[in-house]
Parts: structure tokens; sequence; C-alpha cells
């Protein structure tokens, strides 16, 4: 199984409504004129969820990495550090955990976004307390789905935004 | 898994082998890898691998009035049903009700109480195993969680307060994912392998 979810080359196209979360057709809006929203990380070490999740998100228009091994997610994340916006990762994975990945890529760049996915129960203080200096900016709960996934994107780049200005 | 041996030692403590071949012995009552009674090290190189060990495993125990505790850590608890049902491991519902098959959290079990609560808990069971006349316990505890909250000291003094050989009839399975377990240094290694009666590496 590649640790790396490649990229698949869609067709572009025009259309380029982001205002209603999740679009409900199959075209990568990734590559509109307009550009992508914003460039993600995707982290799993399911790699059917990575996939599905990488595909749905470039159909609503962001530009994605995805990858099973956060390795080599972070390997590939210190070579381009900057064009990152946001990181979502699963929390409990072998080797290197997501909060363990989060804290790595906030040191590389403090302004990339932290969305965390866990099937299990969420406690906010199972990290707070082991971790209390990485800022973890959401969390969602498994299984999770495009539009719930976007719109927590969404929001989250959208206080950033809020935040710069 | 590297080519790292991880330990030098006693190398008649460690067997080694790929998934199949450690599961199938799960059926061979004789050649189980896993003794009653044994506080047993495995390091595990895919999840599918840890699952094909566990699932076997149950699949044997359970019908032989063993009761069977599998502590997850990297699968939902859900996914842990559904492995033991496609592998044919019987009434799942009715193992769970009756108390003879617990499927739990080991993040929890370790770290939300006291890190010997699992411990307690399998001591528990063993107490109410004598009491209904089962075969014994055995229990399949990932420790992934030691990791993930950097608690290595605390993962080496739980390990090391357990004994290698129990005098009762309950059995420890410590189960390492290889990626976590590459994360010890080489002289943490070689001190789980040397606690533990025997040590499984699945290759």
């Amino acid at each position: 199984m590649p640790d790396k979810i490649k990229n698949n080359n869609h067709k572009d196209n025009n259309n380029n409504n982001l205002g209603n979360g999740f679009r409900g057709d199959n075209k990568d809006k990734s590559k509109d004129k307009d550009g992508p929203i914003a460039k993600l990380l995707i982290v799993d070490d399911e790699y059917d969820l990575v996939h599905v999740l990488k595909i749905g998100l470039q159909q609503n228009g962001f530009l994605v990495e995805g990858f099973t091994n956060p390795e080599e997610a972070l390997q590939s994340f210190k070579s381009n550090a900057e064009s990152y916006c946001l990181l979502v990762s699963d929390v409990r994975m072998p080797g290197l955990t997501g909060i363990q990945l989060a804290r790595k890529v906030k040191e590389i760049n403090p302004n990339v976004k932290v969305v965390l996915m866990t099937a299990f129960e969420i406690r906010d203080d199972e990290f707070s307390t082991v971790f209390p200096s990485t800022k973890v900016d959401g969390f969602v709960q498994k299984p999770v789905g495009i539009r719930e996934l976007t719109d927590k994107v969404l929001s989250i780049i959208g206080q950033s935004k809020g935040e710069e200005k | 898994m590297t080519s790292n041996p991880y330990y030098s030692g006693k190398m008649e403590k460690i067997v080694r082998g790929d998934s199949q071949q450690i599961a199938e012995t799960a059926a061979k009552k004789k050649k189980s890898l896993i003794e009653p009674g044994s506080h047993t090290l495995l390091v595990y190189n895919d999840l599918n691998a840890f699952r094909e060990i566990y699932t076997q495993y149950s699949r044997a125990l359970l019908p032989q009035n063993e009761i069977v505790v599998i502590g997850t850590q990297y699968e939902p608890i859900n996914n842990v049903k559904n492995a033991l049902r496609l592998a044919g491991v019987g009434d799942i519902e009715r193992y769970l009700n009756e108390g003879r098959l617990f499927i739990l959290d080991a993040q929890q079990g370790y770290h939300y109480a006291d890190t010997h609560g699992m411990w307690k808990f399998a001591l528990s069971l063993l107490s109410r195993a004598k009491k209904e006349g089962r075969q014994g316990v055995t229990w399949f505890g990932d420790a992934g969680s030691f990791f993930s909250f950097e608690k290595i000291e605390e993962l080496m003094q739980y390990e090391l307060s357990l004994p290698q050989k129990y005098e009762d009839t309950i059995s420890t399975v410590c189960s390492y994912h290889s990626k976590d377990f590459e994360k010890l240094t080489e002289a943490q290694q070689q001190t789980l392998f040397d606690h533990h009666l025997k040590s499984i590496v699945v290759e």
C-alpha cells in the first residue's frame, strides 16, 4: 500500500462556488481559475480514509496532500512548510501520533492550523494536560463526512483569516 | 520491521514468524505460543498482523471457556468486534454479554485512572473466572498509549512490576506495534525481552 496518496489529475473547471460546503459533484475544484482555497495535509494510517477524504476535499476546492505514514507526511511538510495552511490528522497512529505530528508541524510553521480526528472518545483534557503547549484548533469524531470536515476546515481557516485582519 | 534483530541475547526466548504462522499456533493447544500463566511480549509489524493473532487466539480460546480481553489502541472497539466476527469467532454479542469477552480502549485503561487499572481489572476477572469454573483469562493489551503520552519510564515500571510467569491461570500478551517498540532504546528493548517469559516478533 503506498504511504503517499497521489494527486488525481482531474480536469480544470470553472465552478468556484465554495460557499455551500460540499458541492456534490465529483470534479476537482482545487484547480479552479481562482486557485485552491488552501493547501491541506491529511494523515491517517487508514489508506481508504485518506483516499476518500483527499478526493472529497479536492472536490471542495482544496489542494490536498495525503499520507498514511506520519513520518513521511512530516518530511513532506518540512520540504514546503509555508505552503500548507492546515493539518488534518488521525490521533492514534503508531510511531508518531497526531498530537506529536501537530507539535512538530507547529514548531516548523506556527501558523499552520491543526484538526485532529479520532474514532475514540474525545476528551478535552486528554492531550492538553500532557502537551499543554501544543494548540489543537479542532477535533472531529470519526467516522467523519466530507461535508462536516469541509465545514470544520473552512471555519478554522475563516477564523485564521479573521485573526490576520 | 527493520533488519535490526532488536536483541542478541537469549534468542531461544524469541519466536519469529509471519502473522499467519503465529496465529495458527492458537489452534494447536500443545504448541500454543501463548502459554497459560505466561507474561508474553508481542511485537507486531502492522495492524493486520495483530488482528490476525488476537482473532485466531480468541477463536480458539473462547470455546475453551477462557475469558479473553482485548485492549485496543489503534483500532476502534467496533472494528475489533468486526474483525472477530469476520474471523469466525462465534456469537460475539453473547460472549460480550456473558462477560467472557471484553474489548477495551487500552489508553483509557492505562492512563485515565492509574497505570495498574488494567491489571487490577484482569485480577478481578481472574477471581470471577475461578468462581464460574472458567479455564482462565487471556489478555491482549496494546501498549501504544505509553508512547502517545511519552511515558516510557512508566511503561518500563509497569512491565517490570509483572512477573514472568503467573502462579495463576492468567496469560498476558503485552503487544507493541514495531514502530512504537523501535522508539525504545536498545537497553529498554533488551530489558523487555529478558523480562517476558516468551517474546513473539512478527516479521
